[in-house]
């Protein structure tokens, strides 16, 4: 405070905190498309049968993998994530309680999904001549 | 309500997902007291932010079934656990959803009835009109019985003159306020819980933990997730992380809105409805308890020992 402190006492200095740097975050994406295309069914097939044999390799299941009960964790949640991060398309939350066997989940994969309507394909695929589409509609 | 209601609404269209229609029998609890935890209104701790796969997925796993049991032969619904913390975190784990709540059978009407209740109970209009006896003046008979020719009128404030009193019109203030019975109420929360889910509509996040407090990033994730146009998050508590709220301010198709706030207006005006897994419980427990209580012995908003 004046000349007569001890020569040890120093003026108090703000300390140096480091920068704070940019905030952490994730870049924008843009989002997936909602399409779904099956693939070939013997591919289906097998990626099925792996996965739940996999999930399920502790278990004395039935022989047929379309049979395997999927209610029991933490298998259930392995095989739907899984088939989910594989196949690109989740099963909806209202379908999840319909999922108890192996073939309930092959029959939900095995259909193709569309997320545009008619006019939009057309728009994208090559056209004839004499088609024009007008998008300035009243 | 900030949103314009037209734009809103979403119609209900087929819902033949697997709902299971028909009577439930009472759930098949062994004792009332397993339902009922002790404590008036208790709130369950928020969930804490672990940060080891292990501790997490255990915790999951604990937290992913009802603690309300369910009877047999019902199966609970399920959704999947989502986060908020990054674009890709959508399949943290399954969450069982009890099916008296998720999965009742869709009473459009019973949504109807408590949809018109939350609009009309708090309805006071305020339309007043002078009557002939109010207006100023018109107490002179303004001419002779007889002889001038023209009507016999008695007052100038009579409601056929012009600037008359109205004979029938409006005598506010009126109030509009009426209670429907406390079952309907809860069936209609049941009921819009159920839709959601059966629509896809409803989404359950751990926590409400965002990396950052920019609005963008909310709307990017929002698109990135295909949630719709508008989306109403529904918190435990009503003290919430800094980043949701600042994210969430400025944004008007964004909702924020605590467990005890849900309401069937809500949840019809936002397309989607995002809950935390400690509302989702939450809502089990109040909204299951009405199934199996009795009558009440005074009135439910006085103080009670024993209700969740």
């Amino acid at each position: 405070m004046s000349a007569d402190d001890s020569p040890d006492c120093k003026e108090p200095v703000a300390m140096q905190l480091p920068e704070p740097g940019p905030p952490v975050v994730p870049a924008p994406t843009s989002p997936p498309s909602l399409s779904y295309n099956p693939p070939e069914s013997s591919d289906l097939e097998a990626l099925l049968s792996s996965v739940l044999r996999d999930a399920y390799r502790t278990q004395t299941g039935p022989a047929d993998w379309r049979c395997q009960d999927i209610t029991s964790e933490p298998g259930r949640t392995q095989v739907l994530t899984r088939l989910a991060r594989d196949l690109g398309r989740t099963v909806p939350g209202s379908q999840l309680h319909e999922m108890r066997r192996g073939e309930d989940v092959e029959r939900f994969y095995s259909i193709p999904v569309r997320d545009k309507n008619r006019l939009e394909e057309m728009a994208v695929k090559e056209l004839p001549a004499n088609i024009k589409i007008n998008w300035d509609y009243e | 309500m900030a949103l314009g209601m037209q734009g809103m609404w979403r119609t209900i269209t087929s819902l033949g997902k697997g709902l299971s229609f028909g009577r439930r029998l009472p759930s098949s609890q062994a004792s009332y007291s397993s339902l009922w935890q002790g404590g008036n209104l208790e709130m369950p701790r928020p969930i804490v932010l672990l940060d080891k796969r292990e501790e997490i997925e255990s915790l999951l796993l604990r937290l992913g079934t009802c603690e309300v049991p369910i009877s047999k032969p019902f199966v609970p619904r399920q959704a999947w656990l989502e986060s908020m913390r990054d674009y890709d975190e959508q399949h943290l784990g399954l969450v069982d959803l009890h099916p008296d709540v998720f999965g009742v059978p869709p009473r459009l009407d019973i949504l109807h009835q408590v949809v018109a209740w939350q609009r009309n109970y708090k309805r006071i209009s305020h339309a007043h009109t002078k009557t002939r006896a109010e207006v100023r003046g018109g107490g002179r008979k303004p001419r002779p019985q007889k002889g001038t020719g023209r009507s016999r009128q008695g007052s100038i404030r009579s409601p056929i003159w012009r600037g008359g009193g109205v004979a029938h019109g409006p005598r506010g203030p009126k109030s509009y306020y009426y209670m429907l019975p406390m079952k309907i109420r809860v069936l209609g929360l049941k009921v819009a819980l159920t839709i959601k889910h059966a629509q896809d509509d409803l989404h359950i996040i751990d926590s409400v933990d965002l990396p950052t407090a920019d609005p963008q990033y909310m709307m990017d994730f929002v698109r990135y997730r295909h949630w719709g146009d508008s989306v109403l998050i529904v918190d435990i508590n009503d003290q919430m992380p800094e980043n949701i709220v600042k994210a969430t301010e400025t944004l008007n198709t964004i909702g924020l809105i605590p467990a005890v706030a849900i309401n069937v207006y809500s949840m019809l005006k936002y397309q989607t409805l995002v809950l935390t897994l400690p509302t989702v419980r939450f809502l089990e427990k109040k909204l299951l308890w009405h199934d199996t209580r009795f009558a009440p012995l005074y009135p439910y908003h006085m103080p009670y020992r024993d209700i969740p």
